[in-house]
């Protein structure tokens, strides 16, 4: 493991956490906290020997509160019984103070300007990635390690940072150094200057092998009557001559507007996006198409491409009569990379209820996807969910998706989705998934000269049992199908695995 | 062998302690105004539900959620949802809200930090807190019935009285 974390960080923080744990150990209020996730897997990627690898990782989240001080530690462990891809580190560590107006973190923290068109730090808690390359895994966030200070009363806010945003796509036996290759340092603001209207603005400069790229921000918000909200932010790179709010495709912009209305039992949703020369590498702005929870279309998404994107995206909802719900969405993203190429869903789901103990969601989804080579892709499914006896419930989802890949030949692809969970409240949920594809780059057999192109399939259990309120087991066997993955806006990829798993999940 | 002392130690605190406490946090609500979570907890217990607008589970629970708000309100008992969408859906949350009816305070988490602190790895998560801010039980994910048990926890605590006089 090759950690260069800055000196004066490190002695800082060291210095803070053996202070307050022999120091606060004893005092009534301090409170420790820590939560653990251990996965354990004998298995292996598809067509990949041995087929009973194993690997280990552990994530311990360490945490000491007293009043206004935090200290909090993550360790991560990943251990695996082919190449040598293992590594055991403090992944992070940091220190925060906090009272009603101020707030000062060293260390690693999370942080967002405006809704994160230049700036957005996250963390995708329980989500683990897992580099294909090294075959190694590791916990899913973007965090700063710096130092931030921050200045806030009900009205106004300043904040004022200067820190290494973590580059996630390399794992941890990549060094600091490539890990974290630029070097930010940012000041936002922002005031509510009458009831229900605020405004704010930023700068930041980021730092990368020697080159200097300084980026504006500037966002404003409003509560209009009828329950009418409106958003709007704009970001650009002022490095060059261009001139202010310049929209053309020469400057690097990012411009991001949205509107959103609900009147009684309905809600509309209405966002906007232009992208130009916006490749940061350290941000993931908002896409502007639906995260969905439905498995064939949660791998179908529409990665962001900050280069060059334009597009919008609109929703609504109702909640009708007896507890229905339709939702409708339609979604737009145009780019240009030499010849143009328009991504288009739409989207609609009904929820109804049948009674107290038994509902059903049924959707249908009809996309283009011209960047991805995909054309005329239709997706439905249907969601069951049935309660019987005391605490007895099942729930199905049964899911279906086909498309053409715009190839010579052009490829007609199928996919299917079946799953049945049985559950019983609060303690036990066990479950069958079954997917299946006619997808020829996934049918074939990388290790034959043939290409094979019956439909593949892939077939799993599952069985969750909490044990108690802060212990919780789960388990997989069989064949998981991986791909593209979404979630809380941010996409990654996810790989197939065949085998056994184990998680166990404490809080304690 | 790290690893089985801390999962042997964890097993053995899970029986003897609570899951955590509640640190008091500041939070927008819909309506982007800041709030903080002591300004608006319940008398005897609040029940903090972290959803997000993808997740179907969280969806299935708020019904149920609104329905032991009515229920429980005049008793002390506030209810308190956290949003985790960050920043793709967050327009959506509001007219969710309202199309859900939603009838307790909503609360933005743009960047997770509460999501961090409080150690959430799923979603939902259904926290029981008591009058002195403890967290005396955890759901993670939802199952129909679910419900049913959060109930009972309400109705223990109520029933119980403060902490101090157990």
């Amino acid at each position: 493991m090759k950690n260069k974390t800055p000196q004066w960080v490190k002695l800082c923080v060291s210095a803070s956490w053996r202070a307050l744990l022999l120091c606060g150990y004893g005092q009534a209020a301090a409170q420790i906290s820590a939560a653990n996730i251990i996965e354990y897997q004998v298995g292996n990627l598809p067509f990949t020997a041995p087929a009973d690898a194993t690997t280990l990782y552990e994530q311990l989240l360490l945490s000491y509160q007293y009043r206004g001080l935090r200290a909090a530690g993550r360790f991560e462990l990943f251990q695996y019984s082919g190449a040598a891809s293992d590594y055991r580190e403090l992944a992070q560590r940091s220190l925060r103070w906090e009272n009603e107006h101020f707030a000062l973190a060293a260390g690693n923290f999370y942080e967002i300007f405006g809704r994160g068109l230049l700036l957005r730090t996250y963390e995708i808690p329980g989500t683990i990635l897992e580099d294909a390359g090294a075959r190694i895994r590791y916990g899913f966030y973007r965090d700063l390690d710096g130092l931030l200070l921050k200045y806030r009363t009900r009205i106004f806010e300043v904040k004022a940072l200067r820190g290494r945003p973590l580059f996630n796509t390399l794992p941890p036996n990549f060094s600091y150094g490539d890990r974290h290759p630029n070097l930010l340092h940012g000041v936002e603001a922002n005031l509510r200057f009458v009831k229900d209207w605020a405004v704010g603005g930023g700068y930041l400069r980021n730092s990368r092998e020697g080159e200097i790229a300084n980026y504006g921000t500037v966002f404003i918000s409003g509560n209009l009557p009828f329950s009418l909200q409106l958003y709007s932010e704009f970001a650009q790179l002022l490095n060059n001559d261009d001139r202010l709010f310049d929209f053309s495709a020469r400057s690097a912009h990012a411009f991001y507007a949205s509107a959103n209305y609900a009147a009684g039992p309905f809600g509309f949703s209405l966002e906007a996006k232009d992208y130009d020369n916006f490749v940061l590498l350290f941000n993931d702005p908002p896409p502007l198409i639906r995260e969905h929870a439905y498995a064939v279309l949660n791998r179908s998404t529409h990665i962001l491409q900050p280069r060059n994107e334009t597009g919008w995206q609109a929703e609504a909802f109702g909640h009708l009569e007896a507890g229905h719900t339709l939702t409708l969405n339609a979604s737009r993203a145009e780019n240009d990379f030499g010849r143009g190429t328009v991504f288009q869903e739409y989207f609609a789901e009904l929820d109804v209820q049948f009674n107290e103990r038994a509902s059903a969601k049924v959707f249908l989804d009809r996309s283009e996807d011209p960047f991805n080579l995909e054309e005329s892709r239709n997706a439905g499914g249907l969601y069951l969910q049935n309660e019987w006896g005391k605490n007895w419930g099942t729930v199905a989802d049964v899911e279906f998706q086909n498309f053409d890949r715009v190839l010579r030949p052009r490829q007609k692809v199928e996919n299917y989705y079946a799953a049945l969970t049985l559950t019983r409240a609060p303690k036990l949920s066990a479950g069958v998934i079954w997917e299946r594809t006619t997808d020829p780059l996934l049918t074939d057999h990388p290790g034959t000269e043939a290409v094979e192109t019956r439909g593949r399939n892939w077939l799993a259990g599952t069985l969750g049992y909490q044990y108690s309120n802060s212990f919780l087991f789960s388990l997989f066997y069989g064949k998981r199908r991986g791909g593209p993955a979404c979630t809380s806006g941010i996409c990654y990829e996810v790989l197939d695995f065949e085998g056994f798993e184990m998680r166990i999940t404490s809080n304690f | 062998m790290n690893i089985l002392l801390i999962t042997l130690l964890s097993f053995l605190l899970t029986s003897t302690v609570n899951t955590g406490k509640i640190s008091d946090f500041r939070l927008n609500d819909l309506d982007n105004k800041s709030v903080r979570y002591s300004e608006i907890k319940g008398k005897k217990v609040t029940v903090i539900d972290f959803w997000a607008t993808w997740c179907k589970p969280c969806l299935r629970s708020i019904p149920k959620l609104v329905q032991l708000r009515e229920k429980y309100q005049a008793q002390g008992v506030q209810f308190l949802g956290i949003n985790v969408d960050g920043v793709r859906n967050l327009n959506k949350v509001k007219p969710m809200a309202h199309a859900l009816e939603i009838n307790y305070p909503v609360l933005i988490d743009l960047n997770n930090q509460v999501m961090s602190d409080l150690k959430i790895n799923a979603m939902p998560t259904i926290l029981v807190v008591n009058e002195k801010d403890e967290i005396v039980a955890r759901h993670q994910g939802y199952r129909p019935g679910d419900e049913k048990v959060l109930e009972e926890e309400i109705q223990k605590l109520l029933t119980a009285g403060p902490p101090d006089e157990k």
